[in-house]
């Protein structure tokens, strides 16, 4: 199975990437830093084959380029701020709720507009990503 | 006892028609030899009035009009006039007198026409008021002893009828006289000025003379010991004093008044007041008592000045009177302090001969206080011109001193006459300024001041450059006292100092002590001082018998201003001298020592360098820690860089320019800064971008001047900012390109390009301003609040240089120019 996660900051994706390869050695890591590229990776993914997600909440949609998606209305009135929580709606449609999804973030719920309910689990960030493989092997 | 009757009032009005009629010394004798008889004929109810009675006596003016009668059984008669408070009339009344006067005074006015009671124990007096004019003159009494009848209506009748001739008498009889006597002068005045021509006879003209002199002489009722003023703008008094054989007569000289507008009323205030009248000044006071000494001043004229100035000072602006030796004859002195505001200048004074029987009326008064205040007036312009003049004089020759440097010859002179200039004071002002100059270098001194006033200018041998403290100035003293003879004050001058020399020194006002000094009556302690610095005090004795003149004061205050600025200066000097000599000795050992450490050092340096160079190397091979590679990358460039330095300054040290190589240091941190913000830039551009780095360094480093410095944390603040976008907006795979080169005016330039998002032209002037990103930044980056590039752009004026933000070029590269002219000093931050 696939564990899907996306962060911006490239520092964080290598620690949250090392700290998740060493918990779930037997899982394909597919990682994402922006927007656009976690939502063209889910079109990729098959229903069934996700394991868990691990969302930033705040991420670019895009990097620059020449090329650059042409993002949706609400991306463009929202800015990056809610990336998190609009990714988190395109999980929703496709994999549904019983998919565990972990918004890891350095802001509050306040800050990314997502709050825990269901299978979906908020948790701020911490050195060395333990918590996050914590109460990832808590729910899992 | 023969019984006499009662006098009948008839003849009281025969005897004011007397008085008015003829000389007022007769009249008041016939009014004396009626009470003479009266008293006489004790025990006689009756008594008669005899206008052929003779005067027994040559009573004086101030009885004229005084008249005393004895009733008998019932007590006494007698007339007040509250003009002559002075008057009494006679024994029996001299004891009542005064309560009578006061309650004539304070009761009189109400009463008008009526009788009113004074109570003075068992006593009673009763008083009828008269007025002259539109006030209270007087009243006329009868006094009636406790054990005597009481008053009767016929009493009172009789009192009515005296009442009716008295304001006559009373009020217009000293007009009258005065009058009479100043028609004479008048008279006398005008026969001076029709004197007799050359061609009358010597005969004629001594006659002639002698008798204006006479009545000149019946002017001063105490002719013998009357003062005849000479005043030589008017030859009348000039003519008198030298003709009218009157040179037995005292003739005060009044210099310094001379020339006073005010002599005119002075003049004519002599003749209204028919008083002897001196003129004290108390600005000169050695010479006023010599001259009063060489005159053979009266024994009764003869005043200690220094009682004489306590008693002006304590009445100082009103009129008083005094009564100097009880053991002299009967004198009244009448006396106003001459002021201006609240100086002081000197005292005119009249003075009589018997008093009560004499008299000041409040027109005597009036009179001396309006010369007084003219007299003040004049005294105080002058003072102030004088005053102007010596300020003005001395500080010119001051500031000669000062910018020719000439040397002023010393002379310890003589103390300063009476007579002397002020130049020649100025002069003695500057002696003693060179005098203490000198000895200030020397902590101790003796000068003898060669000004009129001050006599001696003694030691100050507590002067010290350094700000020292209260034991220290003793302890100099102490040493300078050793070294000559001893001397009472030098104890009590070592006592004050612990005392008040702390208190005292801040401020910068003069200060006197009681005196001490050999020689000297007065002390005045001149604080040495700057505005946050004591420097000491310099002493100045006075043998003035009172107080300090104003323009010794002015010396003082002078001569300490411009020791406070020499010392203040010399001791600024001498910390410029040592920081000088500092600075150039700490020069030479960290030339020394930078030189000898570059020798030595040299080689550890760079050895070191490939050490921690290749330590590094296997430690980011070795580790698996991406921070632990990067402080190994970090460690390895800067390494290298250490290196460079060091390479640089070996250079620069054989070359033995000192100089040079603070430069070297200045632009070499200014590559430091850039550098370091390079690699940074380098570290945090995300890896997926798979961004291209190309930065010309030794182009960069080749076109900072040596002499370039600034705030190195500015700088790293502009360059880490324009990097940070550069990466931020690069497109993937794309190259962020450094250099910089020099410009023509002196000054170098750093650029970055990058490809990325395109700034087009509209948006260049936006993109300085806070707070503005571009819709594509928003969007493809999470950081950023849109205040970089306004804060290079500010940090770019501040180091006076500019920020040339342009727009994409066509192949893509957006370029951003910092350009660095140069830099001013206040920029120095190393």
């Amino acid at each position: 199975m696939k564990i899907l996660f996306l962060e911006d900051d490239p520092d964080q994706a290598e620690s949250i990437e090392t700290a998740l390869k060493k918990a779930f050695p037997d899982e394909k890591i597919v990682s994402c830093s922006t927007e656009s590229e976690l939502l063209e990776t889910l079109t990729t993914i098959a229903i069934g084959d996700l394991y868990f997600v691990v969302l930033d909440a705040m991420v670019p949609w895009c990097f620059p380029s020449e090329d650059m998606p042409i993002p949706p209305v609400e991306v463009q009135a929202d800015g990056i701020r809610y990336a998190g929580k609009r990714c988190l709606g395109e999980i929703r449609k496709k994999f549904g709720p019983d998919l565990p999804v972990w918004i890891y973030s350095i802001l509050s719920t306040d800050g990314h507009g997502v709050a825990p309910e269901g299978r979906t689990y908020v948790l701020e960030k911490a050195p060395e990503n333990g918590d996050l493989v914590a109460a990832i092997r808590q729910v899992i | 006892m023969a019984s006499r009757a009662r006098p009948t009032p008839d003849f009281l009005p025969k005897l004011v028609k007397a008085a008015l009629g003829r000389n007022a010394r007769d009249c008041v004798g016939d009014m004396l030899e009626i009470v003479i008889d009266s008293l006489e004929s004790s025990g006689a109810v009756l008594w008669q009035a005899t206008e052929n009675a003779k005067p027994k006596a040559a009573p004086s003016q101030g009885c004229l009009f005084m008249l005393a009668t004895a009733f008998p059984g019932i007590g006494s008669f007698g007339i007040h006039n509250l003009d002559f408070e002075n008057t009494i009339a006679g024994q029996a009344v001299r004891t009542a007198s005064p309560k009578i006067i006061n309650d004539i005074r304070t009761h009189g006015g109400r009463h008008k026409d009526h009788p009113f009671l004074i109570r003075h124990g068992l006593n009673k007096t009763i008083a009828l008021p008269f007025k002259y004019k539109s006030g209270v003159a007087g009243a006329v009494t009868v006094y009636r002893k406790a054990d005597s009848p009481d008053y009767n209506t016929r009493d009172v009748a009789m009192l009515k009828r005296i009442f009716e001739q008295v304001p006559l008498l009373l009020g217009s009889a000293q007009t009258r006289a005065r009058q009479e006597l100043l028609e004479k002068a008048g008279e006398i005045f005008k026969g001076l000025e029709q004197r007799p021509s050359a061609q009358t006879s010597s005969a004629n003209w001594n006659k002639a003379m002698k008798r204006l002199c006479d009545e000149i002489a019946g002017l001063f009722h105490t002719a013998e010991t009357s003062v005849i003023l000479r005043e030589s703008d008017d030859p009348n008094f000039e003519v008198l004093a030298s003709k009218a054989g009157v040179a037995h007569r005292k003739r005060i000289r009044i210099d310094g008044w001379r020339e006073n507008p005010a002599t005119k009323s002075f003049t004519e205030a002599c003749l209204t007041l028919r008083r002897p009248i001196r003129i004290f000044d108390l600005r000169q006071p050695e010479a006023e008592v010599a001259e009063l000494r060489a005159n053979g001043l009266p024994d009764f004229e003869w005043e200690s000045h220094n009682t004489l100035e306590a008693h002006a000072r304590e009445a100082l602006g009103t009129a008083y009177t005094s009564q100097p030796n009880p053991e002299l004859p009967p004198l009244s002195f009448l006396a106003v302090p001459i002021t201006a505001g609240q100086r002081l200048h000197g005292v005119i004074r009249c003075w009589i001969a018997n008093p009560p029987i004499s008299y000041f009326s409040s027109e005597d008064q009036r009179l001396l206080e309006l010369v007084a205040d003219q007299l003040g007036r004049q005294c105080e312009l002058r003072r102030r011109e004088e005053s102007f003049s010596l300020e003005v004089t001395a500080w010119r020759k001051i500031s000669d001193v000062l910018h020719s440097k000439r040397e002023y010859r010393s002379p310890l002179t003589r103390p300063m006459g009476k007579t002397e200039s002020i130049d020649e004071f100025s002069v003695g002002c500057l002696n003693l300024v060179e005098e203490v100059v000198k000895a200030a270098d020397l902590n101790a001194l003796w000068l003898l001041e060669p000004t009129s006033n001050i006599l001696q200018c003694v030691s100050a041998p507590w002067i010290h450059d350094a700000p020292g403290t209260t034991e220290n100035a003793i302890a100099q003293w102490t040493d300078y006292v050793s070294q000559r003879p001893a001397l009472d004050s030098d104890s009590h001058i070592a006592t004050v100092l612990r005392e008040q020399r702390e208190q005292r020194l801040g401020s910068r006002e003069l200060f006197k002590l009681p005196s001490t000094l050999p020689g000297a009556r007065q002390q005045l302690l001149i604080p040495l001082s700057t505005r946050d610095k004591k420097m000491g005090v310099l002493e100045v004795g006075s043998s003035s018998l009172t107080a300090f003149p104003e323009h010794a004061l002015h010396a003082a205050r002078l001569i300490g201003a411009f020791l406070s600025h020499h010392l203040a200066t010399r001791t600024a000097l001498s910390g410029q001298q040592t920081a000088e000599r500092a600075l150039l000795e700490t020069e030479r050992m960290t030339n020394d020592a930078f030189r000898d450490i570059m020798h030595q050092m040299k080689g550890p340096l760079v050895e070191a360098a490939r050490r921690i160079g290749r330590i590094g190397e296997v430690f980011a091979k070795g580790s698996q820690q991406h921070a632990a590679t990067v402080k190994a990358e970090a460690l390895v460039r800067r390494s290298f860089r250490t290196a460079r330095r060091v390479g640089i300054f070996g250079q620069l040290v054989r070359g033995n320019s000192l100089s040079a190589a603070r430069e070297v240091v200045e632009s070499s941190k200014i590559l430091e800064v850039i550098e370091d913000a390079w690699e940074s830039a380098r570290l945090r551009a995300h890896p997926r971008m798979r961004l291209r780095f190309n930065a010309d360094i030794e182009k960069i480093a080749a076109s900072i001047p040596r002499t370039s410095v600034m705030d190195l944390e500015l700088l790293m603040h502009a360059v880490h900012n324009i990097l940070d976008n550069a990466i931020k907006y690069s497109y993937r795979e794309t190259e962020v390109r450094m250099d910089g080169g020099p410009t023509v005016d002196g000054g170098w330039f750093l650029r970055v390009w990058n490809k990325g998002i395109p700034l087009r032209s509209n948006e260049v002037r936006l993109a300085r301003q806070r707070g503005w990103r571009s819709a594509a930044a928003v969007l493809t980056t999470g950081e950023g609040s849109g205040i970089g590039l306004w804060l290079v752009d500010k940090i770019m004026q501040a180091l006076g240089g500019a920020f040339e933000l342009n727009p994409t070029r066509g192949d893509g590269y957006t370029i951003v120019r910092l350009q660095f002219n140069t830099v001013p000093s206040i920029h120095l931050n190393t």
